[in-house]
């Protein structure tokens, strides 16, 4: 059975593009066309704005919060190019940082995992992928130029290999391989990764969806030695990549071919559920079964018609 | 004190809340067998302080009242017979009264007694000589409150905002508080300053919580976040008598038994419940067990002992581990009782056999 | 069950018409679901403003029956039980290990009682009140489904735990039935309790009922109280009845034997119902038919037995006592079709007809269709793992019950207060249970110090290294948001973060600039060997030393330390000023205690500083502008201190030689 917790009146003028928890899920981050960003204070199921951001010049399409052990940051792309990051300081909002380096709207943002610092990957419509990191008091940033011809419409790192040895201790620090996901209007998905040296080299490139690829998203480590990477595109299906590392070939496996164009697609935070949201006016939870197919769990829509199964 | 009669026997009742602190009632005579005691609820979203009968055969103590309480009970403590006050996980410290069929109503209550900047802390513990209460929490504050003044009697600043998390009366004017660096401090609270100096502990090991021994009131019992227990001579020591490790996890309460001082029960995260012997040491083991009314004399310095100090002592676990934190326990004549994480309420009659 | 496996998914619906023009999820905690009105927009072009006006968000989590407050006592209770039996079933040798498994399925069921019992009772408090609720129509619902789950397990029990494939089963199955038809032995206490039983509207029901259970004795000590038990009829079927043989496992007959003396017993009773023994008594006819096995008399008293399973455990008790487990299949499916037909089963008849199949995966798999949780599948089906394990029958359960105790912790994550015990479960996950252990133990929001004690004490029980760093540094993070530098140093020096640390030793000392007191000194005292994770933080605690000494009257080394820590570098630039106006009494003490060569270390420094104050750039050491006047202030002074100490270092240095 699913309830709903709370209802949120975001007060957003135009449609809200995003919306995330804090990684407590104490705190949301919304966005919208209107060009604010508002952050509220969630305790059961009231809610209270604490901040209204407003610094982006057009529709701002995506917020990120950093890991707690920075503070409390969070980052926002939009339509007008920049990237800003934004910090509370003494219980008020600031811009800490703005970055305005893409000749284009800047889609899609993502933080790595906390254990390689404080860094921010941003995909564009120039087709360029920015990476920022914060080195001894200082923004600096690396670029992929041509990433995706066309545009570059999602970013998802990788989660830290180490997490999930099977003896419980992950501190092997230095030996994380930095990777990350892009997803493009040149229908492909590529992998890249950080080379010692300092420079992000194309890792993989993916092939399998016929449109513009929407959404990308890498799921978290359940301690099975693999990769799973979720793509969603304009050609209506959702496309699970699997990479074990002993073949270290990416297999793929269609998800579903749904009636309509899919946008998102998000994970559980364990890993094991993933959420599908697209034209039809659905979202769909999947999860992988023990033999390995990928079944839909339940969609909340908003078609008003409810079976209650749990009579035994 | 009890007497042999009957063996331990050990009560386990799921009570569907977290049990962060749990309370005996004061009874109407220092003789009469305690039968109703309340427990305070934490990480809920909705809290509870419950008044709880214990029925003298060994069945289940059963639920008489309830009360909301909006958020974590981090403390009970009572004031008076019939009056105890609640120390909540958003700062503030209330006071309420058991009225009559076993009933609680809220008498007086003080918000955000701790706060810090941007937002309340929570209170973390509280004490009371039967007049004043003291309240401490994350912010570093010792605040003395008085029944009935909605005014803050006196407010201790701790630079540096290290958590407190305990607090007794050492006196009816002295306080002694416990925080997260392992530093106890001595208060004299007519006056602002710290009234002794700071005893401090080596390795900077949070103390967690404070017992004090009923009728000497310089020896001073600490449940140290790695799980040992500390004994202080506040009128000499700069360094403790003793330090005994026991628990495998940080320890949520100590308590000298009130009338049998040599015994002692800590409680911890491990899920252990360790009832500590002491009446074997400095004392002429062939002593007779009746000799038990009045133990001011030899009971006095069994802690001061060298057996003591040298850490042998017994201790047994006197529950089956859980597996979660047990977070509080009481211990009044025979009967103790604790509250834990799996949501139990443990009661235990005849503890001391 | 309404839908069978027709509806794979189940749909749920939240009525707003924003909704309808597009929506868009995303995971926000561990089991909740965001839902917010959107629709795609192409990012290259300037998006047109829409016509939404307000734009609505809703969370939505997952709720289980399993969370009322009622049930939640089963999610305490088993996790003792689960656990107790992971360690129970390797400590173990073989032998016992079968009751071990009875055992702790028998505290199960007993907890599902228990829970059963209160819930009852609660009701009927209710219902003395007169109270209709919401609440009531919950508690009705979650106390039908407990006693279906007891059901289901003592079935389960006896079918995959205690007995062997091909044995004998019905006595088993008798007990079963014993335990949750109980309603004959509250009538047969109505009547018997009643002036004259025997003329009690359901003297003959309780009768038969009882006879149906095989209560034999019940049935005799009934039929004494009628006013003709001394009459020929009633004394024979008291005969009969006593004498009906019983099998019983360890009973010490042999099935053979069993089966002879059985026979004897119903050829007996056939003949005395032949030859018209009864015929004077209409109720002992039927009572004898009963014995008989005729199937007519049994199918005709259906309406006593509420269930296709009693009716069928009282049909194969007087028409085939020793069946063997694997026949059970096809009297079921007789029974049902005898009691109703097929088409008004329900998703429990499937359960037990699963079970009775021997098919524990449909029994699991019907199961997990119907509860919208796994705290029941996830158990027995751990239940039914360790019992294969003991027949060293190829495991194919260990992914399942993997798979479903995942599951089950993970709702318990999601849940606000039963995240310790999710952690607990994912102890015995393998692998992915520590993965997702250590995944959710960095996501526990951390109120309090209390809580954040506690997620640290299970990390570091569990070796989570990285999650006890992360913790401490969030609350070091937070603490410095508090302005409270002492409790962040603290949080810092356990996250062993030197970065972290440097930059809260930075901001102590400056606040020492501006107010001229430490936060938390006795901490900076006793810092030990953590005072090394960085150099601003060795530098504070070096400076609080040279304090102590200093007011301990311990000056030669004091001044020596104070030189160290200037020539060191280790002081940061803005801080020189305060260490030379420290060195100010020390220079002009009558003996000498800063040496010749520490003098000139100090006017080097002296000079350098003047210099960088002269140019006066934003780069000044000088802090503010109140520390540069005092320093300005006091500057020829010091130089004039230096000077003289020197000349006295000289002299003095100069006198030890000779």
């Amino acid at each position: 059975m699913v309830s709903v917790i709370s209802n949120i009146e975001t007060g957003h003028d135009d449609m809200i593009h995003d919306a995330q928890m804090d990684y407590y899920g104490t705190r949301l981050a919304t966005c919208s066309s209107d060009r604010s960003v508002k952050i509220f204070e969630v305790k059961g199921s009231t809610q209270t704005l604490v901040a209204d951001l407003r610094e982006h010049e057009g529709p701002v399409w995506q917020v990120a919060w950093a890991h707690p052990v920075f503070g409390n940051i969070l980052a926002s792309c939009s339509y007008d190019r920049k990237v800003i990051i934004w910090q509370e300081d003494g219980h008020k909002w600031r811009k800490l940082h703005e970055y305005a380096n893409h000749d284009s709207s800047v889609n899609s943002i993502s933080w790595a995992p906390h254990d390689h610092g404080m860094v921010l990957a941003c995909a564009s419509s120039d087709g360029s992928v920015s990476i920022l990191s914060y080195v001894s008091n200082t923004w600096e940033s690396k670029k992929i130029t041509n990433a995706h011809s066309i545009g570059c419409n999602a970013v998802s790192w990788a989660p830290s290999v180490t997490s999930g040895s099977a003896d419980g201790s992950n501190n092997r620090p230095g030996s994380v391989v930095q990777r990350l996901v892009t997803g493009g209007c040149d229908t492909y998905v590529k992998i890249w990764r950080l080379e010692s040296a300092g420079e992000w080299v194309e890792d993989a490139k993916l092939e399998g969806h016929s449109d513009w690829v929407r959404d990308v998203a890498w799921a978290p480590s359940i301690g099975l030695p693999r990769s799973i990477i979720a793509s969603c595109s304009q050609d209506r299906r959702v496309i699970i990549w699997m990479n074990d590392s002993t073949t270290g070939v990416w297999q793929h496996r269609e998800l579903n071919t749904f009636d309509d164009v899919i946008w998102h697609v998000s994970w559980s935070v364990t890993g094991n559920i993933l959420a599908v949201s697209g034209g039809d006016n659905k979202v769909s939870l999947w999860k992988e079964t023990l033999e390995g197919d990928w079944v839909c769990l339940n969609d909340s829509a908003n078609v008003q018609n409810t079976t209650e199964q749990r009579t035994l | 004190m009890s007497t042999m009669a009957g063996a331990t026997s050990l009560c386990q009742k799921y009570v569907s809340r977290k049990i962060k602190t749990i309370r005996w009632k004061p009874g109407l005579s220092d003789y009469g067998r305690a039968e109703t005691f309340v427990s305070g609820s934490w990480d809920e979203m909705e809290n509870v302080l419950e008044v709880w009968h214990v029925p003298e055969a060994d069945d289940d103590p059963s639920a008489i009242h309830e009360v909301k309480h909006s958020d974590n009970v981090n403390d009970i403590q009572y004031v008076t017979r019939d009056s105890f006050a609640t120390g909540g996980g958003a700062g503030g410290v209330r006071l309420f009264q058991h009225s009559s069929g076993g009933h609680l109503e809220e008498k007086f209550s003080w918000s955000k007694v701790h706060h810090f900047l941007g937002g309340a802390s929570p209170c973390t513990a509280l004490a009371s000589n039967g007049d004043q209460i003291a309240s401490v929490g994350e912010d570093g504050r010792l605040v003395i409150l008085n029944p009935g003044h909605k005014q803050v009697s006196r407010n201790i600043e701790n630079v540096g905002g290290c958590s407190l998390y305990a607090v007794i009366y050492v006196r009816a004017s002295e306080v002694l508080t416990g925080n997260m660096q392992g530093h106890l401090k001595l208060w004299d609270i007519r006056s602002n300053q710290p009234a002794k100096a700071t005893l401090i502990s080596p390795d900077q090991i949070a103390v967690c919580t404070l017992a004090g021994h009923p009728t000497q009131q310089h020896l001073v019992a600490a449940g140290g976040e790695d799980g040992a227990l500390t004994l202080w001579d506040m009128r000499s020591a700069y360094q403790p008598i003793t330090v005994i490790a026991a628990h495998s996890g940080p320890i949520t309460e100590v308590r000298f038994h009130p009338s049998s001082p040599e015994h002692l029960l800590t409680c911890g995260l491990d899920g252990q419940i360790l009832h500590w012997d002491a009446s074997a040491a400095g004392r002429p083991s062939q002593l007779p067990f009746k000799n038990t009314k009045q133990q001011s004399g030899p009971s006095i310095s069994v802690w001061l002992s060298s057996e003591v100090a040298q850490g042998s002592i017994d201790t047994t676990c006197i529950i089956p581990v859980s597996h979660l934190p047990v977070n509080t326990l009481d211990v009044e004549g025979s009967v103790l009782i604790a509250g834990s994480d799996n949501e139990a309420i443990y009661t235990i009659r005849n503890v001391m056999l | 069950m309404e839908g069978d496996s027709k509806h794979s998914a189940k749909t749920w619906s939240i009525p707003d018409p924003t909704l309808a023009s597009g929506m868009c999820g995303t995971y926000s905690g561990i089991n909740t679901l965001m839902v917010f009105p959107n629709r795609p927009v192409h990012h290259n072009d300037e998006p047109h403003t829409s016509m939404l006006t307000t734009a609505k968000l809703y969370q939505i989590e997952s709720f289980s029956w399993l969370w009322g407050r009622h049930m939640r006592k089963l999610v305490n209770e088993a996790v003792g039980t689960f656990i107790g039996l992971q360690k129970a079933v390797v400590d173990v040798e073989t032998d016992n290990c079968k009751l071990i498994l009875v055992k702790k399925s028998r505290e199960y069921r007993s907890m599902i009682q228990a829970c059963y019992s209160e819930i009852s009772e609660q009701l009927q408090s209710m219902k003395e009140k007169g109270q209709t609720s919401d609440e009531e129509k919950e508690l009705i619902e979650c106390s039908g489904l407990l006693s279906k789950m007891e059901l289901i397990l003592s079935l389960f029990e006896i079918v995959f735990i205690e007995t062997k494939p091909g044995s004998i089963v019905l006595s088993h199955l008798i007990s079963w039935i014993h335990q949750h038809f109980p309603e004959c032995l509250d009538r047969k206490r109505e009547a018997m309790e009643s002036e004259h039983p025997h003329q009690h509207p359901v003297y003959w029901e309780a009768v038969y009922g009882l006879v149906l259970q095989g209560r034999t004795e019940d049935v005799r000590q009934m039929l004494a109280s009628h006013p003709n038990a001394g009459t020929d009829a009633f004394l024979s079927i008291d005969e009969l009845l006593r004498k009906m043989p019983v099998y019983q496992v360890y009973a010490g007959v042999s099935e053979p034997e069993f089966t002879v003396r059985w026979y004897h017993w119903q050829s007996e009773c056939e003949r005395r119902l032949q030859e018209g023994h009864f015929t004077a008594y209409h109720h002992l006819t039927i009572l004898c038919q009963i014995l008989c096995g005729d199937q007519s008399t049994i199918t005709s008293l259906r309406d006593l037995m509420d269930t296709w399973y009693h009716f069928m455990v009282s049909t194969l008790l007087f028409t085939n006592p020793t069946i063997k487990f694997f026949r059970l299949h096809a009297a079921a499916q007789d029974a049902i079709s005898a009691m109703r037909g097929e088409d008004m089963t329900t998703s429990l008849d499937h359960v037990l007809l699963a079970a009775m199949e021997a098919d524990a995966l449909q029994v699991i798999k019907k199961c997990q269709h119907v509860l919208d949780n796994n705290w029941f599948t996830a158990h027995i089906t751990d239940l039914l793992y360790h019992t294969l394990s003991l027949r060293n029958e190829q495991n194919s359960l260990a992914k399942l019950r993997e798979s479903l105790l995942l599951d089950y912790a993970s709702d318990l994550l999601g849940h606000s207060s039963h995240w310790q015990v999710g952690i607990l479960y994912l102890d015995h996950c393998g692998p992915s249970g520590i993965a997702m252990a250590q995944l959710a133990l960095h996501k526990i929001t951390l109120t309090d110090d209390s809580r954040a004690r506690k997620v640290i004490h299970m990390a570091s029980d569990r070796n989570f290294d990285a999650v006890v760093d992360s913790v401490c540094k969030v609350m070091g993070r937070r603490a410095l948001s508090q302005n409270r530098l002492g409790a962040a140093i603290w949080w810092g020096v356990r996250s062993r973060d030197s970065s972290f640390t440097s930059h809260v030793a930075h901001q102590i000392l400056h606040k020492y600039i501006a107010e001229g007191r430490f936060e938390s000194a006795p901490l900076l005292d006793q810092l030990g060997p953590a005072m090394l994770l960085s150099d601003t933080l060795t530098f504070l605690g070096k400076y609080r030393e040279f304090h102590t000494m200093y007011q301990d009257g311990n000056f030669k080394n004091a001044a020596s330390l104070l030189v160290s820590l200037i020539s060191s570098k280790l002081a940061p630039e803005y801080f020189w000023p305060i260490l030379l106006l420290d060195a100010l009494p020390l220079l002009n003490s009558e003996e000498p205690f800063i040496s010749s060569e520490e003098t000139y270390e100090l006017m080097y420094c002296m000079h350098n500083l003047s210099q960088s104050s002269s140019k006066s750039t934003k780069q000044s050491p000088m802090e503010t502008e109140a520390a540069k006047v005092s320093f300005l202030e006091k500057e020829k002074e010091i130089r004039l201190s230096l000077s003289n100490n020197l000349a006295r270092a000289l002299m003095h240095e100069g006198t030890v030689e000779d």
